[in-house]
C-alpha cells in the first residue's frame, strides 16, 4: 500500500502535450494528435475536439445512431455537436431500456425493440452515461460538445483535424476513465502550429 | 495395622483390594468422561463458531441482497439523479424495514443520507459523524479490495454492516445496510447450536461492555474477568467459571480495530455435557458401593469359613494351656484346616496321656511304685502344715539299707530290684494305715507317722527291723538284709520338712555309724550343730592359713634296714588349741567334704618336699592318704597330673593309700579312678588291710602295689598266736597276689625280728621312728645310717 502510494506521484507525474502540426495552409489548417497515458500508451476512444478562442463556430445539427447489439451499446462513446439528436436501435432479440440520469440530459426510452420512433435530442454540452435498466452491465458514452471540431482517437490513440479555419484554439482531451471525471485536459493551441500535438491523461483503470 | 483375629485380617485385606481397584476405575472413568467431554465441548465450540460466522455470512448476504434491490431500484436511482433527498431516506428507510436492518445509509462522495433505528445516529452529531467516517472507510476499502462487509459500534451498539454500489449504470453512490449485533442474534445463534453466547465491546479504551447474551448480566462480569489477554488472540477456548458452573468457551474475534473491539463468546457448561455420563458415574457409583457391601458380607463369612476351626482350635489351645483336655475337637471337614483339627485333637490326647505319665514318673517310684521323694516332701509338708494346725507331734523315719551294694554286686542288679520291691512291701506291711511310705532314694525309704511321738515311733521302727530279720528268698537264695533306721520328730527335732528330713537321716547315719538297728535323732549327731559350725570354720581357716603340718614317718626294709620311703601325715598345730590329732577331725572331715581340702593340700605339700629333697639328692616317695570322697572325684587323676607338672617331680615320686573301706564305699567309681591313676604310673597302697569287709576277688581285681598290714594286728603278735597267724598268712597272701607288704606299729625288735623272719617287705613304727615334721627330715636320714637301731637291726641280721 505504502509503496503504491509513492509510486502512484512518479507515475502521474508530468504530464505535457505536445502539439504538432503539418501542412497548415493558408486557410486552412491541420492537426494530428496523439493521446497518451502518463505511461505513454496510447489511448483509444478519447474525445480530443477544438474550441475556438475568438469566432463562432459553424453548428452542424447531426443525427447520429446508438446501436445495442448483443446486449452491447455500440459505439462506447459517441462525440456529437450540441443540438443533434441520437437514434437508438435495437438490434438484439431482447427488449432494452435505455435511460439516462446525467445532468446534460436525462432520458428513458420505455423497454422497446427495434427502432424507436423518434430520437433523442441533446441540447446540452456535457456527458451523458446511457445504460439498460434491464442489462445493468451495458454502458455507453454519449459527449456533447459545442464546436464542430471534434474526433475519436483511434487504436492507436491518434487523430486527426483537417480543414481547420486558422486561428487560436483550445484544444480539450475526454476521455469516460479520466482520474478526474469530466474534468478535460486542455491546450491552447495555433494554426501555425505545424509539430504533431501530443496529449498525456491521468485515466482510471476501470470505471 | 494389627488385626485381633485372622477373619478381620481377610476381609480387610480383599475389601481394601477390591475398593482399591473400584477407586481406580472410577477415577480413570472419570478422567476419560471428563477429557471426553471437554473434547465434544471444544468440539461443539469450534462448530459454533463456524455455526457462527456462517450466521453472519447469511445475514451480510441478506443485507446485500436487500441493499442491491434498492440499488438497482430505477426510481431511487432517479431520486438519486435529481437528488431529491427526501424520496431518497424514505426508499432507504424502506428497505431497512423490509429487511429487518437497523440502519441505512446512502453515501455518495459529496452526500451522506443516514436512517437508523437508533435516533441518535441520525440526530447526534458525534454519533452522526462515527457513522459517517465508518462509513466512508467501509466503501473506500470496498472501492478498493472489493469486501463490502464490516463490522462498527455505534453509541455502543455494534453493527453489521453490507454496502452496495448504486450504478446509473456507472456508481453514482452506494447503499449501506446494516443489523445490529443484539439479542436476537445471540438467541438466534443459541438456537443453533445450542451454545450460550455473549456479545462483548469495547471502543476507545473504555470498559468492556455487554452487548448481549443468552446468560444471565452476572455472568458477563465473569466472562469479562477473565485475563483481558485472552481477547488478544483468536478464537481461542478457554474453561471460565460462572457461579461455579464450568464453560468452555470460545472467544471468536468480529472486529478488531485500533478503536473498536467486538467478540462473540461461545460457551458450552462442561457440567451440561458431562450430566449425561453423571448419570452412568452415579449408577456406577451405587453399583460399586452395593458391590463392595455383598463383597464384604459374602467375604466375612467365606474367612469366617475359613478361620471357624482356627477360632476353634485357639480356644481348645487355651483350654490345653490350663490343663482341661476334655475338650472334644471334631471336624469333618475333609481340608487341610480339617487335618489340623484331627491332629490337634490326636495331639491333646497324647499330651493328656504323656502328662499324666510324667507326672506318675514325677511322684512315683516305678520300681516300688512307691511314692517318690518329691511326693514324700509335699505330704510331708502337708502332714506338718496339719500337724501345726493340730498341734500334734509328727514322726518321720529314714530307713537305709546296709550292704546293700555288696547284695546288688553279688546277686545282680535284678535281684537288687526285686529285694527293693519285697522291702518296700514289707515296710507297707508294717505301716499303719495313717502312715505314709515313700522311696526317696536308691536304698532310702522314708515314712511319716503322723500324730506319733518319738517313744511309739521307736517301737514301729523295731517292729520293722524284726520283720527284716527274716531272710528274703530271692532265686531260692536266701539274703540277709538289714536296715539303719533313723527317728526324727515334730517339733522336738525340727520344725519344717527338709530339716526334719534331714535330722532323720542324721540319725539314721548314727545309727549306721554305730551299728545299732535304729536311733533317734540326737542334737549332738547333728554336723550342723554350733560345735560343730564352729569346728568347719576353723578347719576352713587351718587350710588357707597354713596351720597344717605335714609330718612323716619312715618306711624302712626290714631286711636291710634303709629307708624304703615315708607316709605323709597332717597335723593340725591350732594357734589355740595346740596340736589337733587327725582322729579328732579328719572323721568330720569326711562327712563334711573338707577331707578333698586336706588331702589336695597334702598332696602339694608332699610334691613341694618332694622336689625340695630330690634337689638334695634324697629320692624316697611319699605316700599321701587319700579318702573315699577324693576316690569318687574323676578329676582326681588330673587333680594329681597338675601337681606333679606343677612341681617338676617323676610320677613314681608319690604314691596314694586307701583304706579297704574307702573302695568298699562305691567300688565301681573307685575301681575306675584307682585303674586311671594306675595307668599313670603311680603306685598306691591298700591301708588298714584286715580291717574292713572287702573280699579277697576284690583284692585281686585292685591295681594297688603294697598292702599295709593293720597295726591292730602287729601290736599284740608279740603275745597272740592268731594275730601272728594272721600276719604271716596276710604276708603270704601280699607276696603270693604279687604285692609288698608293710607293716605298721612295730614298737620293739622283738616284733622287728618276728617280721623280718616272716618276710615282710617292710616296716613302720615308734620302734624305728615316730612321725616328724617333714622339714625334719633331712637331719633324720643323715643320722638314720648311724642311729643305733640302725645298727642293731643291721647287727641282726648278721
Amino acid at each position: 500500500m505504502t509503496s503504491f502510494k509513492y509510486a502512484t506521484p512518479q507515475i502521474l507525474l508530468n504530464f505535457f502535450i505536445i502539439l504538432g502540426m503539418l501542412n497548415l495552409n493558408v486557410n486552412a489548417a491541420e492537426f494530428e494528435v496523439q493521446v497518451n497515458d502518463l505511461a505513454g500508451v496510447s489511448i483509444e476512444n478519447a474525445v480530443v475536439y477544438l474550441e475556438a478562442k475568438d469566432k463562432t463556430t459553424p453548428i452542424l445539427k447531426k443525427q447520429v445512431a446508438v446501436v445495442q447489439k448483443n446486449k452491447t451499446f455500440i459505439p462506447l462513446i459517441t462525440v456529437i455537436q450540441t443540438g443533434s439528436s441520437i437514434i437508438f436501435p435495437n438490434k438484439d432479440s431482447v427488449r432494452h431500456q435505455v435511460y439516462s440520469f446525467s445532468p446534460a440530459k436525462s432520458f428513458e426510452l420505455k423497454l422497446y425493440s427495434g427502432v424507436p420512433s423518434t430520437p433523442v435530442l441533446f441540447d446540452k454540452a456535457g456527458t451523458v452515461v446511457l445504460g439498460c435498466n434491464i442489462h445493468d452491465q451495458m454502458l455507453a458514452f454519449v459527449y456533447i460538445v459545442d464546436t464542430p471540431y471534434f474526433a475519436k482517437t483511434d487504436t492507436s490513440g491518434k487523430v486527426k483535424f483537417s480543414d481547420i479555419p486558422n486561428g487560436e484554439y483550445l484544444l480539450k482531451v475526454w476521455h469516460y476513465a479520466l482520474k478526474k471525471e469530466n474534468v478535460t485536459v486542455d491546450k491552447a493551441i495555433s494554426s501555425k502550429d505545424t509539430e504533431a500535438i501530443k496529449m498525456a491523461i491521468d485515466i482510471k483503470v476501470s470505471i | 495395622m494389627k488385626f485381633k483375629s485372622l477373619n478381620t485380617r481377610i476381609t480387610f485385606i480383599f475389601l481394601v483390594l477390591i475398593l482399591s481397584i473400584q477407586i481406580i476405575g472410577s477415577i480413570a472413568i472419570r478422567f476419560s468422561i471428563e477429557k471426553n467431554a471437554r473434547a465434544s465441548v471444544s468440539e461443539q465450540l469450534a462448530l459454533g463458531e463456524k455455526i457462527f460466522l456462517s450466521l453472519l455470512n447469511q445475514n451480510s448476504e441478506s443485507l446485500t441482497q436487500g441493499a442491491r434491490i434498492l440499488a438497482i431500484d430505477y426510481g431511487f436511482r432517479q431520486a438519486i439523479a435529481s437528488n431529491d433527498e427526501e424520496t431518497i431516506l424514505s426508499a432507504l428507510n424502506n428497505q431497512q424495514k423490509r429487511l429487518g436492518a437497523n440502519i441505512s445509509v446512502f453515501y455518495t462522495s459529496s452526500n451522506f443520507y443516514p436512517t437508523a433505528d437508533d435516533h441518535q445516529i441520525v440526530e447526534g452529531e458525534k454519533i452522526y459523524e462515527v457513522v459517517k467516517s465508518a462509513v466512508t472507510v467501509l466503501v473506500e476499502t470496498a472501492q478498493e479490495s472489493g469486501d463490502f462487509k464490516s463490522f462498527a459500534i455505534f453509541n455502543n451498539e455494534p453493527y453489521q454492516l453490507v454496502a452496495v454500489p448504486v450504478k446509473a449504470p456507472l456508481t453514482i453512490g452506494w447503499v449501506i445496510m446494516g443489523f445490529k449485533i443484539d439479542n436476537t442474534l445471540a438467541k438466534k445463534l443459541h438456537k443453533l447450536s445450542n451454545l450460550e453466547v455473549t456479545f462483548v465491546s469495547k471502543s476507545n479504551n473504555a470498559n468492556w461492555s455487554l452487548i448481549a447474551s443468552t446468560l444471565n448480566s452476572s455472568s458477563f462480569n465473569n466472562i469479562m474477568t477473565q485475563p483481558s489477554n485472552v481477547l488478544d488472540t483468536n478464537s481461542m477456548n478457554r474453561e471460565i467459571h460462572i457461579d461455579g458452573v464450568s464453560f468452555g468457551s470460545r472467544y471468536v474475534s468480529i472486529l478488531k480495530s485500533p478503536n473498536q473491539v467486538l467478540y462473540a463468546v461461545l460457551q458450552r457448561s462442561i457440567d451440561e455435557a458431562t450430566a449425561p455420563y453423571k448419570n452412568l458415574q452415579l449408577t456406577l457409583l451405587i453399583l460399586t458401593i452395593f458391590g463392595a457391601f455383598v463383597f464384604a458380607i459374602s467375604i466375612y463369612y467365606v474367612s469366617k469359613y475359613i478361620t471357624k476351626p482356627i477360632t476353634d482350635l485357639v480356644q481348645v489351645a487355651k483350654s490345653l494351656e490350663k490343663g482341661n483336655y476334655a475338650i472334644n475337637i471334631t471336624s469333618d471337614r475333609a481340608d487341610e484346616l480339617g487335618e489340623l483339627s484331627r491332629s490337634f485333637s490326636s495331639m491333646s490326647e497324647a499330651i493328656s496321656s504323656r502328662e499324666k505319665s510324667i507326672s506318675r514318673l514325677a511322684y512315683y517310684d516305678e520300681l516300688t511304685h512307691l511314692p517318690n521323694r518329691t511326693s514324700f516332701m509335699l505330704t510331708l509338708n502337708k502332714a506338718l502344715e496339719e500337724a501345726k494346725l493340730t498341734k500334734q507331734q509328727l514322726t518321720i523315719f529314714v530307713l537305709n539299707l546296709n550292704r546293700f551294694k555288696q547284695i546288688n554286686n553279688i546277686l545282680g542288679h535284678d535281684s537288687g530290684d526285686e529285694i527293693l520291691r519285697v522291702i518296700a512291701e514289707k515296710i507297707k506291711m508294717t505301716a499303719r494305715e495313717q502312715d505314709f511310705v515313700a522311696r526317696i532314694a536308691g536304698i532310702q525309704y522314708a515314712m511319716i507317722l503322723p500324730d506319733t511321738t518319738s517313744e511309739i515311733g521307736l517301737s514301729l521302727a523295731d517292729e520293722i527291723s524284726r520283720s527284716f530279720e527274716n531272710p528274703i528268698i530271692i532265686n531260692m537264695q536266701s539274703v540277709d538284709v538289714s536296715a539303719s533306721i533313723g527317728i526324727a520328730t515334730f517339733p522336738t527335732h525340727a520344725n519344717n520338712e527338709a530339716q526334719l528330713l534331714t535330722r532323720a537321716e542324721i540319725a539314721m547315719y548314727a545309727a549306721k555309724a554305730n551299728k545299732v538297728g535304729t536311733t533317734v535323732f540326737d542334737k549332738s549327731y547333728d554336723l550342723n550343730s554350733s560345735t560343730n559350725l564352729s569346728m568347719a570354720s576353723e578347719l576352713k581357716n587351718a587350710i588357707t592359713d597354713n596351720q597344717l603340718i605335714m609330718y612323716v614317718q619312715p618306711k624302712i626294709d626290714i631286711a636291710t634296714s634303709k629307708l624304703t620311703s615315708l607316709e605323709a601325715l597332717v597335723r593340725w598345730k591350732h594357734p589355740e588349741k595346740g596340736f589337733i590329732f587327725p582322729d579328732q577331725f579328719i572323721p568330720f572331715a569326711e562327712q563334711t567334704g573338707y577331707i578333698q581340702l586336706i588331702s589336695q593340700w597334702m598332696l602339694n605339700e608332699a610334691a613341694k618336699y618332694s622336689q625340695m629333697w630330690n634337689a638334695l639328692n634324697l629320692h624316697y616317695p611319699i605316700a599321701v592318704n587319700i579318702s573315699t570322697r577324693d576316690l569318687i572325684d574323676q578329676d582326681l587323676p588330673e587333680k594329681i597330673d597338675a601337681i606333679f607338672k606343677t612341681y617338676h617331680i617323676d610320677h613314681s615320686s608319690l604314691t596314694l593309700e586307701i583304706t579297704e573301706s574307702s573302695i568298699m564305699d562305691d567300688p565301681v567309681r573307685a575301681l575306675a579312678t584307682l585303674d586311671k591313676l594306675s595307668g599313670m604310673n603311680i603306685k598306691l597302697s591298700i591301708d588298714d588291710f584286715g580291717t574292713g569287709y572287702s573280699s579277697l576277688a576284690y583284692l585281686k581285681r585292685l591295681p594297688v602295689n603294697e598292702l599295709k598290714i593293720d597295726k591292730s594286728f602287729i601290736l599284740k603278735m608279740e603275745q597272740d598266736e592268731s594275730d601272728k597267724k594272721i600276719v604271716q598268712s596276710t604276708i603270704d597272701l601280699g607276696h603270693n597276689l604279687g604285692l609288698k607288704v608293710v607293716a605298721e606299729g612295730i614298737e620293739n625288735l622283738i616284733v622287728w625280728k618276728l617280721l623280718r623272719s616272716m618276710g615282710c617287705d617292710s616296716g613302720q613304727g615308734y620302734y624305728m621312728s615316730k612321725p616328724m615334721p617333714a622339714s625334719d627330715f633331712v637331719k633324720w636320714i643323715s643320722l638314720w645310717d648311724n642311729s643305733s637301731i640302725f645298727k642293731e637291726t643291721q647287727l641282726n641280721i648278721d
